[in-house]
């Protein structure tokens, strides 16, 4: 797919990193975004945001940076958040899925008439293999939990890590996840 | 500063005066009465009879609204009021022309509220009732009257009529805590006319609105009347009315329920032949439990077990196997309930108490419960790594054995994921979490497990064997596995995952400590448990912790090294002596695997070569772990590499050591050369450590180079 963002086609920057947010509108990409820039780091992030992919094509003389990590949103109480990342996963290059992606879900709140299954969500986690951070960035405690496990993915994922690179991460897991229709 | 009698008086009779001018605007007497009246309504406060005279102004239509307010609210009053103001106050709100506007009713109201336990003959007050009482159907008036309703209310008010209406305005407008605060006082006068249900939880019915101006009251009344108990019971009253009734809000939360027995509340008589069952409130004392111990009633609610730890020194004894089942059912439905379907902050302490008691009661039975476990699975997949950390990593060092891929898939790798993307911290934790369960692996699990086994077996012949080894694991199949393989796939699993976290740390002096102090463990199961393995760290670890800056961590891991070597020669001479299982034999048999030994000797050899024999350009017969040639070496680095550059003397963690005893030695010798002084006196140096705590140094060249251990003794 020519309009794929593909996380080797570009030449990275020196010290910058760059996380691209995809999620509905209204499940708190912003709130991460800024979270994510309040904490100090030694290389500076920078943050991307869309409610779709694939991303549209590019006008004018602006141009993307090399996207290091791609964080999905879901809030498990907008029934449209699930659908419109099963969708957007698909627009990413599959190197992506190799350490350079992660979920964060907004759990479904207590007595909420729409929350959906977590069916989706494990079908989800198991078959892009790919970490899954529960926690609602609107509440401070979460937020802060949330965005320092994503700048641990980055460091690692944009390689600021001496000789470690995600794969090598993800060659620790032992065995894999086994579907099962039951 | 006190407002002297004169003024005051001139400015009531101003203010009451019928020929002032009505507008506030560029009339300064009415400006300046107004000013003298709020000052000695916060400084002094004012008598019944100004009260009386002053209420007219402030309800009357004579004036703006803003001056009438002032007025009221500086309507402070020094001593009782009179009966006949109230009566005034609520003529003046059911005047229906040339009545105050309905948000002036609303503070008449909330001022008669506040001054209602001052007024002198409540009685006549309580005539008003009738009147008072059909205005709660105005909105605004309505919580403040109900409340003054609440004071007011006796007996004989309470009549059906008044009770559908209240009925009616709960219809309406919903279960306002005002209405139901009226009702609650009618309920309790007359239960029998009051069907609607009262929360008893309720705390107060009535908001405390204004509270500044009822402090104002309470100040003033303490400073004139010192002696007078009104103000003292005033407060008292307002407590009283507003805090009631109390429901016990706590213990409704509350998770862990408190022991209760049926005999206690209805002694049953007890069955012929058996003895009288014991409720276990009455057991206080061990002594009690070994004493009534076959005629222990056990509590109504089961779960009360992890709150009392005689009761649970109980039901670990107990072959009735009805306590486990219900406690098992209650975990399951509680647990569940609480963290997967709630929000986590929700009952935070409750919730915390609840987990430490778990802890507690699964450490005093030695064994993880199967509930709680299954519990944790689902738990762990959506766990932040933030939520009672603490607890759920305490609950996963009693995780029950099982074969090793059913571990990984509900466990370690959700687990693995968390601690690749958390703090070095958290790495820490997790790393002993994982010391502790293996010690509980190789301590209680192993044994129960083949225990169980055997068990099971005997089981198909005598369904009503129990074991004694376990309070819970009866209620799952026993698979068929070897403990042995899953201790050391474990392991396994964890060096890896240690090596890539050193990595990613960059070998952070906490985490090379806590994968060390896993790593003793692992060497010292074979001799304080007694299981047939050797567990060998992974060449990375060992390669940085070998050439670490830190003597302790060399010479911790020199230790492991030698115990995985006395592992090694035992197991080799068990292999050869013993008859044992095909399963455990096949176990020892890849935990001594020809290559993990190769990688151990390696290590071994290089270590001698380069630290003992002053040698790292050996010739490659022995097995080595780094192949280095001096030529390509001289070509890469440029500079001329000496062959003793990791002499012993030399290593980044001794050589303070050995500047030291070089000191030394030329204090005594006065020699200058300090290599001469260490190829003649390796003793020295090996001895000079053991005497600052480094035995292991000594132990570990008296082990591996041959001759060595009879020369020096």
């Amino acid at each position: 797919m020519s309009s794929a963002i593909s996380p080797f086609s570009k030449v990275p920057s020196l010290n910058t990193t760059t996380v691209l947010i995809v999620g509905t509108h209204g499940v708190g990409k912003h709130e991460l975004a800024k979270s994510l820039l309040g904490i100090p780091t030694p290389y500076s992030v920078q943050i991307r945001t869309a409610n779709e992919l694939p991303l549209p094509p590019l006008t004018g003389s602006n141009e993307r940076p090399k996207i290091d990590l791609v964080v999905f949103m879901i809030d498990l109480n907008v029934r449209s958040s699930i659908g419109l990342v099963e969708n957007a996963v698909t627009a990413l290059d599959v190197h992506y899925f190799m350490g350079r992606v992660c979920f964060v879900v907004k759990r479904e709140s207590y007595d909420s008439p729409v929350a959906m299954d977590t069916d989706a969500l494990i079908s989800l986690r198991d078959s892009y293999n790919s970490p899954m951070l529960y926690g609602d960035v609107k509440i401070e405690q979460d937020r802060i939990s949330v965005t320092r496990q994503i700048l641990n993915l980055l460091e690692v994922a944009a390689g600021y890590k001496t000789n470690i690179s995600p794969l090598l991460i993800q060659a620790t897991q032992k065995g894999h996840f086994i579907l099962t229709d039951s | 500063m006190a407002v002297a009698g004169p003024r005051l008086e001139k400015a009531i009779r101003v203010v009451t005066d019928p020929a002032t001018e009505k507008t506030l605007r560029k009339n300064v007497h009415l400006q300046m009465a107004l000013d003298t009246l709020e000052e000695n309504g916060r400084e002094n406060g004012f008598s019944s009879d100004q009260i009386d005279v002053l209420i007219d102004v402030a309800c009357g239509a004579k004036y703006a609204e803003t001056v009438c307010m002032r007025v009221l609210k500086s309507l402070i009053p020094k001593e009782d009021v009179s009966a006949f103001t109230v009566i005034k106050a609520v003529s003046w709100i059911n005047c229906l022309h040339k009545g105050p506007p309905l948000t002036r009713k609303v503070f008449i109201i909330r001022w008669l509220l506040l001054v209602y336990d001052l007024v002198d003959n409540q009685d006549q007050v309580h005539l008003l009732y009738n009147m008072l009482f059909p205005m709660i159907e105005y909105v605004p008036l309505c919580p403040f009257l109900c409340h003054l309703l609440y004071k007011m209310t006796r007996e004989d008010d309470v009549v059906i009529h008044r009770v559908q209406k209240l009925n009616t305005l709960i219809k309406e407008m919903g279960d306002q805590s005002h209405l139901l605060g009226l009702l609650s006082v009618y309920k309790s006068f007359k239960p029998h006319l009051v069907s609607v249900p009262i929360p008893r939880s309720r705390k107060a019915f009535f908001k405390k609105v204004d509270r500044d101006w009822a402090e104002r009251i309470k100040t003033i009344q303490q400073r004139t009347r010192p002696d007078h108990t009104g103000a003292d019971d005033m407060t008292l009253q307002f407590q009283m009315t507003d805090t009631e009734p109390t429901g016990p809000r706590t213990k409704r939360r509350k998770l862990v329920p408190e022991i209760e027995s049926q005999t206690v509340n209805a002694p049953a008589k007890p069955l012929e032949g058996m003895l009288e069952p014991k409720p276990f409130e009455q057991i206080k004392t061990v002594d009690d439990l070994i004493g009534n111990i076959e005629r222990i009633e056990l509590p109504c609610q089961i779960a009360g077990v992890l709150d009392n730890h005689l009761l649970q020194f109980y039901v670990g004894y107990l072959s009735d196997r009805s306590a486990d089942h219900r406690l098992s059912f209650w975990l399951a439905n509680t647990l569940t309930e609480e963290f997967l379907s709630r929000p986590a902050n929700e009952n935070l302490h409750e919730k915390i108490r609840l987990l430490r008691r778990i802890l507690v009661f699964e450490d005093k039975i030695k064994e993880g419960i199967p509930v709680v476990e299954r519990f944790i699975h689902r738990y762990l997949l959506q766990w932040n790594g933030d939520d009672f950390r603490e607890c759920i990593l305490g609950l996963l060092t009693r995780l029950r054995i099982q074969p090793f891929e059913v571990l990984n898939e509900q466990v370690f790798e959700p687990l693995r994921q968390i601690f690749f993307r958390s703090s070095v911290y958290f790495k820490c934790q997790v790393l002993v979490v994982y010391k502790e369960l293996l010690r509980n692996f190789a301590a209680h699990e192993g044994r129960r497990h083949t225990s169980t086994k055997k068990l099971s077996e005997q089981m198909n012949s005598n369904p009503y064997l129990t074991s004694n080894e376990s309070v819970f694991l009866y209620e799952t199949p026993v698979e068929d596995f070897e403990p042995l393989t899953t201790i050391l796939e474990f392991v396994e699993h964890v060096s890896e995952i240690s090596v890539v976290a050193l990595q990613l740390e960059g070998n952070h002096p906490d985490l090379v400590n806590h994968t060390l102090m896993f790593f003793e463990t692992a060497s010292t199961l074979q001799d304080n448990y007694d299981i047939p393995l050797m567990l060998f760290p992974s060449p990375s670890i060992c390669n940085a912790c070998l050439f670490s800056f830190d003597a302790s961590i060399f010479v911790r891991i020199l230790d492991i090294i030698l115990r995985c070597g006395a592992a090694v020669r035992k197991l080799k001479k068990a292999r050869s002596t013993s008859d044992l299982d095909d399963s455990v034999a096949a176990a020892i048999m890849q935990s001594i695997s020809q290559e993990k030994i190769q990688s151990m000797n390696a290590h071994i050899t290089d270590v001698v070569h380069a630290m003992w024999k002053n040698n790292i350009f050996f010739s490659q017969s022995a097995p080595s772990l780094f192949t280095l040639d001096k030529p390509t070496l001289m070509k890469l680095t440029g500079t001329s590499i000496e062959a003793d550059v990791f002499a012993l003397p030399h290593h980044p963690a001794l050589v303070g050591y050995a500047n030291r005893i070089v000191k030394n030695m030329r204090s005594r010798h006065q020699s200058g050369d300090t290599t001469d002084i260490w190829v003649e006196r390796k003793d020295e140096f090996l001895n000079y450590l053991e005497k600052h705590k480094l035995s292991q140094v000594k132990h570990f060249f008296n082990q591996f180079i041959r001759g060595r251990a009879e020369s020096s003794k």
